[in-house]
């Protein structure tokens, strides 16, 4: 085969390939996005209203095709056995949507305006979700502070998904700066120049963010490689001019496309909803924090009587119980956690939760256990010397206790020590 | 009880943590053998967004939806929802066909509304019959108390009246009995049918392309 031949047919394969790869993904990320439910603060939830139409087939793939057994959720949400299902349909309907769009051509489109409008709406659409993720983590509303309860785990019995949360947690620098390389891409995407650099620095963002939630084994697989495989999709088309300046060092020139306003009104119009859509994304990402006026949630003020408490004497049904390691009835500490728990921790380290009320009035705690079974424990808490005494039954046991309030800001995790030198580590009398 | 509600507030006015709904429900050393995503608050994607709290419906084809975003209110009124299509569906067939959290509150949608509130957490225990089998009770969110026995008691009385109704996120039908059988067969064909529409796919776009050329 001669070579100009030979390269023409390459040309011809290779462009076949790219359309292909365009319309399978357009149809794939449009129903994605469409289907998908995710609350925002102030942009709508059409997913919310997408959803019920396909969750009846994903119902019927799961029960009748793959002989799913009780019990599963169907609902899209993050990493439900549904929406694994819904990423797998999605493979055929967009396959078959683009086979039937292909067949319907009678000539060849030029596909660059929509080429280009899909990819600055899923700039827009990535951005959206950058921002909202980003301020969660500068915020630290994302990565909150350790709750007590955590902190008197031992790390052995951490699931990894909960360690790296406290871990992240535990860091206020490093959780604003992950926020930060969050934010930064998100800003850039959303501006034709600047848009290739923004997609660049948010796949390496998600494939970080991917790898963490594979390793950590964090459920939020499925959404975070859709993000990477968005950010992919933004930067394919420049893949092979990349390639040249980077590693051949040759001079490119990227996507040529751009959209061509004639008249002033139509430039108008078009600054006008760009500056409107910038707004709506950055109110949208920020309004959760106007509203409630917390920039640091670890600062944020704790409901009453949160935190740990040191059990110094516990009774049970007139007996005095000695600390014992080898005790599996007596309580070592109790928790009170932010929203609205309260947890029993024994001397094995075991703990029980029980969802909690407190009538500050009655001085009355109100427990619930997983049976939805009621106790009511008298309390009283005397906050300058941070005892709690507690008395109530509990399944039919006398239980009184009196404990102390534990100062967790002393916990080497929560200790805000920086060195810049290992002697400043060295302990000096 | 003044305090206690404003205790209540307070701590549903805090800005929630963003988490998913393992780590929300391991942060408070939960107990796995009960987790059951369904019942757990609306922490998704790492991100919080609101708990529906309640429906008003308006008409058949009007509804007021009323979410939490834990500490400020939001009401939308949605017309033509999807779930609420049918205008002779009864509170309990809604909730359990599109799997409501137990604590959302549904007004105006049936005459027996009070009866049908009642028997919300009736209606889980017949969806959910044979979950684990040392499950007695699904864990309420709110902490409301519910005695044990009168559950059972119940739910053996509403199985009868509730048996036609399937639930669209639990199978309580048996699968059938080849379908780990199929499944091995059902990827390779899947494959097989997406890998030859792919390839058929690019084979009419070469053929456009050079018939154009």
């Amino acid at each position: 085969m001669p070579d100009t031949t030979r390269i023409k047919s390459e040309n011809n394969n290779l462009k076949a390939l790219s359309l292909v790869a365009f319309k399978f993904s357009f149809v794939y990320a449009l129903l994605f996005i469409l289907f998908l439910p995710f609350h925002q603060p102030l942009l709508p939830n059409i997913g919310a209203y997408l959803s019920p139409i396909i969750e009846p087939l994903i119902a019927w793939i799961g029960n009748a095709l793959l002989g799913m057994q009780a019990p599963w959720t169907v609902r899209l949400e993050s990493d439900s056995t549904g929406l694994y299902i819904f990423a797998g349909l999605l493979f055929f309907i967009a396959i078959t949507a683009a086979f039937i769009w292909t067949s319907l051509e009678k000539v060849e489109q030029n596909y660059l305006p929509l080429r280009y409008w899909f990819r600055a709406g899923l700039s827009y659409f990535l951005s959206m979700h950058l921002i909202v993720y980003g301020l969660n983590k500068i915020f630290k509303v994302q990565f909150f502070l350790p709750e007590p309860n955590t902190l008197y785990t031992p790390v052995g019995q951490l699931s990894h998904d909960i360690l790296f949360w406290t871990s992240m947690g535990s860091s206020y620098p490093y959780t604003v700066f992950s926020g930060l390389i969050e934010l930064i891409p998100a800003v850039l995407l959303l501006f034709k120049r600047t848009r290739l650099l923004g997609a660049i620095i948010s796949f390496a963002v998600m494939a970080n963010v991917l790898m963490l939630n594979f390793g950590f084994d964090i459920s939020v697989k499925i959404f975070s490689g859709f993000l990477l495989f968005a950010s992919w999709l933004i930067i394919s088309p420049n893949i092979g001019r990349l390639y040249q300046f980077f590693v051949l060092q040759k001079v490119s020139q990227l996507q040529a496309w751009r959209p061509n306003f004639i008249n002033k009104f139509q430039k108008r119009g078009y600054l006008l909803s760009k500056t409107l859509l910038l707004l709506l994304l950055l109110f949208n990402g920020l309004l959760p924090y106007l509203q409630t006026g917390v920039y640091n949630d670890d600062i944020a003020p704790r409901p009453y009587l949160h935190g740990a408490y040191a059990v110094e004497s516990f009774v049970i049904n007139g007996d005095t119980l000695p600390a014992l390691q080898t005790d599996k009835i007596r309580w070592q500490r109790i928790f009170v956690h932010r929203r609205g728990y309260l947890i029993i921790q024994n001397m094995q380290n075991k703990m029980k939760d029980f969802k909690l009320l407190v009538d500050k009035n009655k001085k009355l705690l109100y427990l619930t256990d997983y049976e939805e079974n009621q106790y009511n424990f008298q309390f009283h808490y005397q906050p300058k010397d941070s005892i709690l005494t507690l008395k109530g039954s509990l399944r039919n046991n006398q239980i009184g206790l009196i404990a102390k309030q534990l100062d967790l800001s002393k916990l080497p995790l929560l200790n805000p020590s920086f060195h810049w030198t290992v002697d400043q580590l060295i302990k000096k009398d | 009880m003044k305090y206690l509600f404003i205790l209540v507030f307070l701590v549903g006015y805090l800005p929630s943590e963003a988490q998913t709904k393992p780590i929300a429900y391991k942060s408070h050393a939960g107990d796995m053998d009960f987790f059951l995503p369904e019942h757990q608050p609306e922490d998704d994607f790492g991100n919080p967004p609101p708990r529906i709290m309640k429906f008003v419906k308006l008409n058949d084809s009007t509804v007021v939806e009323v979410l939490d975003d834990w500490g400020y209110g939001i009401t939308d009124t949605v017309v033509n929802h999807p779930h609420f299509s049918d205008p002779n569906a009864t509170t309990a067939e809604i909730k359990k066909k599109y799997n409501y959290p137990k604590d959302t509150e549904f007004i105006g949608f049936d005459k027996k509304e009070k009866k049908s509130e009642k028997t919300t957490i009736d209606e889980k225990e017949e969806t959910t019959p044979d979950l684990k089998s040392d499950v007695k009770e699904v864990p309420s969110m709110e902490g409301k108390a519910c005695p044990k026995k009168k559950v059972e008691k119940k739910s053996t009385k509403k199985n009868k009246d509730k048996a036609s109704i399937i639930p669209l996120h639990i199978n309580n039908t048996p699968p059938p009995p080849t379908a780990n059988n199929v499944l091995p067969w059902l990827v390779v064909a899947t494959s097989g049918y997406l890998a030859f529409l792919a390839f058929l796919l690019w084979k009419r776009q070469r053929e456009k392309i050079i018939a154009n050329a």
